[in-house]
């Protein structure tokens, strides 16, 4: 139990002040054993949304346990200055970052008339399809062959989404094409 | 070919020269340090007649690449005693190029305190009497000069600073609205410009073609990709076009590396009131431009208008740096007298980040009370009256340091420190310490692409590899500023494996060059030997690449210090 404190900078802070959501110097509620991930997901903030976040003065990864009295700060992509690399946001492209090298595997479903395409050899028995990441999700039907006019809704681990949400391991994608009927 | 304009400012006579073939491949910085390594001797005086002025566009400038209107102006600086390049928007590089000048250079000095203006058209170079506009403000010397010569000429200016040979003083230019708010701010070359009686220089390019390419379909092919990688990388896409480098006083700050009253910790309670977010809301609000470009051709558009509350412009080129030095360097938390301290430095014609910082001092030393913007204002006004006080200011943050008897004065080889924590943010302080310019962030910055051979992870807060990354970002930065190209082309480009490729590709279409990759490194690595060997000969040794002992200090929040050795720090400069 406790506070953290919240800020949100740039765009991410324009977008989360037209919502009416605390985003300058904000003290929040922290319940026990909340991560990073969690705080962002109660604003309504999205992986997309954030190229870093700070916890007390450094960049660290998203399932980072909090503490009372913490100190936390989403950043949006665009910050300029070579802070980028040396403060942690991107690394060097040389570096093997683990972020960016490791596969990640999703599980994809195809529903009604596109169900054929799963037949695909890149799918495991299980329905899955691994990557190199970064990915999103038209790269997945890409991979498919499914031809981009016949997919009329898109679902993210159970929530709409779009071709171009990016994916993690262990992502859940529906894939459906115009229903009708009746 | 392109030829190197020689102003002789004791005779007023010029002379068009072949450039020597050890320097027919330089642009930009890289050109501006051979010249100033070969022809000045590294003892002079900086005021004195053996002093010279450089004025150089880059390899790509005047070309139609995207964001490569920079200039470089190059001399033995006031400030450090060192060699300086100072790099600057405007329009001078791009119509310089098109003239067919490959370096504009000012020699001797008067014997009289005449001051003179020098216009050079495509036809023509002249020199005129500049006395009537001794004491005019830049902002009102463009206006005066648009008006005589032609809408939209560039210009070059000096004002009260420079003709008092301050050593803060810098030389602006005016921005494609006719602002003032360009600056080659650092090392007090606006200085130099007034020892030789220059009150300002007159570009005009009219009746000139098209810089000429060697291969205009390759570099038309590779300026697409150009432009593409600039306007979809988040940062030179979008951040830098909605809040300028503004958007960095809230991320520096939530690093703990925002300088606070005079360096001494890291957060700065006030911290949104002069960021880049207020900046921009108040923009929107008050009628003001978020986005415009320092030059013709720039793609980013990181510049901006800020409008006072009646919605009249009060200042262009609202930067970061700026912000920090008179905001959370000195705690003033007022947004509008920053905007009016950095018109004032604009108009007098003072490098912005050595102005803030002394004000700082001014603080530490008790003239003004901390945090009083209104109070900051009205003693920087003293530097357009002569008063002494003005005297003192104006000759930056180690000379007022000294006047006042202060025992906290950030800087290195007398140049102030910038915006960010040496002891929170290492590989930045490693570049304070050893690049030949002095205390200057934009050294090492830029392209890692392809040069950074670093493993493991970068802790700003640890030593381990900040050396190593310094001594790259030295050498990439070099490289660009040797191109004319806009240093935030290093976002996108540090993303990118291809953009380093796109540039070499445009030299080498321009040109008929073959230039590959690795050719950048070599530039860089020769730029940076040519000013360490000046600042050698020019008596500096490795005592002088050292940070102040207020560095030692343990700096909140992170509690770090500056604890790297003389010997740690030599190996950023051994090539």
């Amino acid at each position: 139990m406790g506070n953290v404190l919240f800020n949100a900078f740039s765009f991410l802070q324009k977008k989360l002040k037209a919502q009416d959501i605390p985003c300058v110097n904000a003290v929040l509620d922290l319940k026990d054993g909340q991560r990073v991930k969690d705080i962002l997901d109660g604003l309504g903030i999205t992986p997309q949304d954030i190229e870093g976040v700070f916890v007390n003065g450094k960049i660290a990864p998203l399932d980072t346990p909090l503490h009372d009295g913490d100190r936390i700060a989403a950043l949006p992509p665009g910050t300029p200055g070579p802070y980028r690399l040396l403060l942690g946001l991107v690394s060097s492209p040389d570096k093997k970052s683990d972020k960016k090298k490791d596969p990640i595997k999703i599980e994809i479903r195809l529903f009604a008339s596109l169900a054929p395409y799963a037949n695909h050899g890149d799918m495991d028995s299980d329905g899955c399809l691994s990557f190199k990441a970064p990915a999103t999700i038209r790269d997945a039907i890409q991979r498919l062959g499914v031809p981009e006019q016949e997919i009329k809704l898109v679902f993210l681990n159970g929530v709409g989404a779009s071709l171009d949400s990016s994916l993690k391991d262990r992502d859940r994608v529906g894939i459906f094409p115009p229903i009708g009927g009746g | 070919m392109s030829k190197i304009l020689r102003i002789n400012t004791r005779e007023k006579t010029y002379s068009f020269e072949t450039p020597a073939e050890d320097i027919a491949g330089l642009g930009g910085r890289a050109l501006t340090s051979r010249m100033i390594l070969n022809e000045v001797p590294a003892t002079s005086h900086p005021l004195s007649k053996n002093n010279k002025l450089v004025f150089a566009p880059g390899l790509l400038s005047g070309s139609p690449a995207a964001n490569s209107g920079r200039l470089s102006v190059g001399g033995k600086s006031p400030l450090t005693g060192g060699i300086k390049e100072s790099n600057s928007g405007g329009l001078v590089s791009q119509k310089l190029a098109r003239l067919g000048i490959k370096a504009l250079v000012l020699e001797d000095k008067p014997e009289d305190d005449g001051f003179s203006m020098v216009v050079i058209k495509q036809d023509s170079v002249e020199f005129l009497d500049a006395d009537e506009y001794v004491g005019v403000c830049n902002g009102d010397m463009i206006t005066k000069l648009w008006d005589r010569f032609g809408k939209r000429v560039a210009t070059a200016s000096i004002g009260v600073a420079g003709e008092q040979r301050l050593t803060s003083a810098s030389i602006q230019f005016a921005d494609p609205k006719g602002h003032p708010g360009r600056a080659a701010g650092r090392g007090g070359l606006g200085a130099v410009m007034g020892s030789k009686k220059i009150k300002a220089i007159v570009v005009d390019d009219k009746g000139t073609d098209r810089v000429p390419l060697h291969d205009p379909e390759a570099f038309k092919a590779a300026n697409k990709k150009w432009v593409e990688l600039l306007t979809s990388h988040p940062v030179s896409g979008q951040g830098l076009p909605a809040y300028g480098t503004a958007v960095l006083v809230n991320v520096i700050n939530e690093a703990g590396a925002l300088p606070t009253k005079n360096f001494r910790n890291g957060r700065f309670e006030n911290a949104q009131d002069i960021s880049g977010e207020t900046m921009a809301a108040n923009i929107e609000k008050r009628s003001g431009v978020a986005t415009e470009g320092c030059h013709p051709g720039c793609v980013i558009k990181c510049s901006q208008v800020y409008n006072d509350k009646d919605n009249n412009y009060l200042t262009s080129g609202f930067e970061y740096e700026t912000i920090w030095a008179f905001g959370a360097h000195c705690l003033i938390k007022e947004l509008d007298d920053i905007a009016m301290l950095d018109r004032l430095c604009d108009d007098f014609g003072l490098d912005t980040i050595e102005t803030g910082v002394t004000m700082g001092i001014a603080m530490e030393g008790g003239i003004i009370p901390w945090g009083d913007g209104k109070a900051a204002i009205e003693l920087l006004k003293k530097v357009g009256t002569g008063d002494p006080m003005g005297k003192i200011i104006g000759n930056g943050a180690a000379f007022t340091g000294q006047a006042l008897g202060v025992d906290r004065v950030p800087v290195v080889k007398r140049q102030a420190l910038p915006a960010y924590d040496p002891r929170a943010v290492k590989a930045v302080g490693v570049t304070y310490a050893t690049t030949p310019m002095g205390a200057d962030h934009t050294a090492g910055y830029g392209v890692c692409q392809n040069i950074l051979g670093v493993g493991g992870s970068i802790d700003p807060l640890k030593k381990d590899n900040n050396v190593e990354i310094s001594k790259n970002l030295q050498i990439a930065t070099a490289a660009i500023d040797a191109a004319g190209l806009c240093l935030f082309v290093a976002f996108p480009v540090l993303d990118n494996p291809e953009g380093l490729q796109m540039i070499v590709d445009m030299i080498n279409a321009r040109y008929g060059f073959s230039l590959v990759v690795d050719d950048v490194t070599t530039l860089g690595i020769s730029i940076l030997k040519d000013e360490l060997e000046f600042n050698r000969r020019a008596g500096f040794t490795p005592k002088d690449d050292r940070l102040p002992d207020m560095f030692k200090e343990p700096f909140a929040p992170h509690n770090t210090t500056w604890d790297f050795t003389d010997e740690e720090l030599a190996e950023a400069v051994k090539f």
